[in-house]
């Protein structure tokens, strides 16, 4: 097994959201419970920022380091997963996420963007089993940096 | 807790591709270089793995063929623009190429294909990829 097989990974969020009531929230770990759905499609979940040792936000970019735009859509270091559940066919094509900064400085991006659309790419909402979502930081140990050979 | 919790995991790859028109720019571990294949101007990225990782020889371990080895991973998470915009990527898929064709080499690039809804290569604004080892007994 390789050294690199010993790069840290920081779980940021477990969970669940799901509809019930005519409501969109989340049930598990990392994010606040309740969940923004500000139009077809779009799901806006809260960072905890009442767990241990987490800051409640995705770390900031350092922009200034790795040359990328200031765009929180290229935050390099975190991941996630999303799943749509069922009931099936969800008629959920699509599925992309944002990491959204907050406007104060330093504090890096407090919220995650789930966007989902369906088979003409329109912002669809899927069905109400909702999605699985895992968040993580991956830390890579020695950095390689911006790279360019396209 | 089953025994299955013990099972071993070696990352390999993980880190963002951000795409600025023809530019793809990578950011993380694991990669020595990405590159767009000439007759394809979108949707399709050409990974080359980090020979120069401890440890680690630049290519995935051979499997009994090189598109099905039965022990590599790979996840992949597009990055969305700004709503009402809408990631155009539909449909992913990866493939694990020996273009050196050395025995027991295995594959030392992952190509990535990425198409829309009309099923035609495209590109997103940014994506996520994990790529790691699995090792089953």
């Amino acid at each position: 097994m390789t050294d690199f097989a010993a790069a840290p990974v920081q779980p940021i969020v477990s969970g669940l959201v799901t509809l019930a009531a005519g409501v969109w929230s989340f049930s598990g770990k990392g994010c606040l419970p309740a969940v923004g759905h500000t139009g077809a499609g779009i799901f806006l979940l809260g960072f905890d920022p009442g767990l241990p040792g987490n800051a409640g936000a995705v770390q900031p970019l350092p922009v200034q380091v790795r040359g990328f735009p200031p765009d929180p859509t290229a935050d390099p270091d975190v991941r996630s997963i999303v799943m749509v559940r069922g009931p099936f066919p969800s008629g959920i094509f699509n599925i992309a996420v944002r990491y959204i900064t907050s406007p104060f400085a330093g504090v890096g991006a407090p919220v995650v963007q789930v966007l989902f659309a369906n088979a003409g790419n329109v912002l669809t909402d899927p069905p109400a089993g909702g999605f699985d979502l895992i968040v993580w930081k991956g830390l890579g140990g020695d950095r390689a940096g911006p790279q360019l050979n396209g | 807790m089953a025994d299955f919790a013990a099972t071993a995991f070696e990352p390999i790859v993980q880190g963002v591709v951000t795409i600025n028109g023809a530019a793809l720019t990578w950011e993380g571990v694991g990669l020595q270089a990405i590159e767009r294949l000439g007759i394809h101007p979108a949707g399709v990225y050409l990974l080359t793995l980090d020979e120069g990782l401890p440890g680690n020889a630049g290519a995935v371990p051979p499997g009994t063929a090189p598109v099905v080895n039965p022990d590599v991973r790979t996840i992949i998470t597009c990055r969305a623009p700004a709503p009402p915009l809408v990631n155009p990527i539909q449909t992913i898929g990866v493939l694990y190429l020996p273009l050196v064709p050395l025995p027991g080499v295995g594959c030392t690039f992952i190509l990535i294909v990425m198409a829309d809804n009309t099923n035609t290569l495209n590109d997103p604004i940014a994506f996520e990829v994990n790529v790691f080892r699995v090792f089953n007994g």
